[in-house]
């Protein structure tokens, strides 16, 4: 498994990465949506991308929008993953073509369901401290 | 009007200690306290802003330790090795899954600022970029809680 992970906040960058590592994926980080898209441009097409909604210069529902204008990253899943709960919210991220939400806080079992679900091979590396909580 | 009601102290405790054991590796326990003794000094404060049906800010306040046992848990390294911009980032996203969560108790549509941090010294006279105009609102829940005998406090602020 290829893995995006699109935050501004480095440190909720580094659990997601971490998290994803434990699950056996190859993960490329990005700040923001517009460097995330520079990140695409050159490929490889990640299998999934976990992008944050509130993001500056480029917020992840534009991020969403500019990747599904495009066919040919298509293929690739994307994960809303935010504190943005209600359900205007997920509906506007859904219809703009993400295909899953989940929200902050999670725990690594959290996210593997939600990979799972999306039909992505995930398999359980285990390294020090990971117990099933991000 | 949307009739607001504003979350009990025992609901933030509880947003708090899940947010804690959730995001933070070997997290340790974050317990309730009813108050801090005076030799606790707190260092690291952050806010964040919701808008909309509410309007207030979260606030947070904790010891220069507590925040560098929150980046290190995010960031799954030793506190020896924690950078104070690692610091600042992991203290504005703790704040920020906090507030999201306080937020989603409010009748919606509410929004949620980015969050500001500043480090060292009081609310009153260290204000985190953006709190500087808040002079308005007026405190309406203050939690304390520690972890390991470090305080972190969490503080409810209404806009009126």
């Amino acid at each position: 498994m290829i893995a995006l992970v699109v935050d501004d906040s480095r440190s909720m960058r580094s659990i997601l990465a971490r998290i994803l590592t434990q699950l056996g994926a190859q993960v490329s980080q990005a700040g923001d949506g517009k460097s995330a898209l520079a990140l695409l441009e050159v490929g490889p097409l990640p299998d999934i991308a976990l992008v944050d909604w509130h993001m500056p210069i480029m917020d992840g529902l534009q991020f969403v929008s500019a990747v599904r204008r495009r066919p040919e990253w298509r293929p690739m899943a994307i994960m809303m993953v935010s504190t943005e709960s209600d359900q205007h919210h997920i509906v506007q991220a859904l219809a703009a073509g993400a295909n899953e939400y989940i929200m902050k806080p999670f725990t690594k079992d959290a996210v593997q369901e939600k990979l799972e679900l999306l039909g992505i091979a995930v398999m359980n590396i285990q390294t020090k401290g990971n117990q099933g909580e991000s | 009007m949307t009739e607001v009601l504003i979350p009990s102290d025992a609901t933030i405790v509880e947003i708090a200690q899940e947010v804690w054991s959730s995001i933070l590796e070997d997290a340790g326990e974050l317990t309730s306290v009813f108050g801090f003794d005076e030799k606790h000094e707190t260092a690291v404060l952050a806010f964040i802003e919701i808008t909309g049906n509410w309007h207030g800010s979260v606030r947070i306040s904790c010891s220069v330790q507590a925040a560098k046992h929150i980046a290190a848990g995010m960031f799954g390294k030793s506190e020896i090795d924690v950078e104070d911009d690692e610091l600042s980032d992991a203290v504005g996203e703790f704040t920020n899954i906090i507030g999201g969560n306080i937020k989603a108790l409010f009748p919606s549509p509410c929004n949620l600022s980015l969050p500001g941090v500043a480090g060292i010294g009081s609310f009153a006279d260290n204000l985190p970029p953006g709190l500087e105009d808040k002079i308005s609102e007026v405190q309406v829940v203050e939690v304390h809680l520690e972890w390991e005998g470090e305080p972190l406090s969490i503080g409810l602020w209404e806009n009126k």
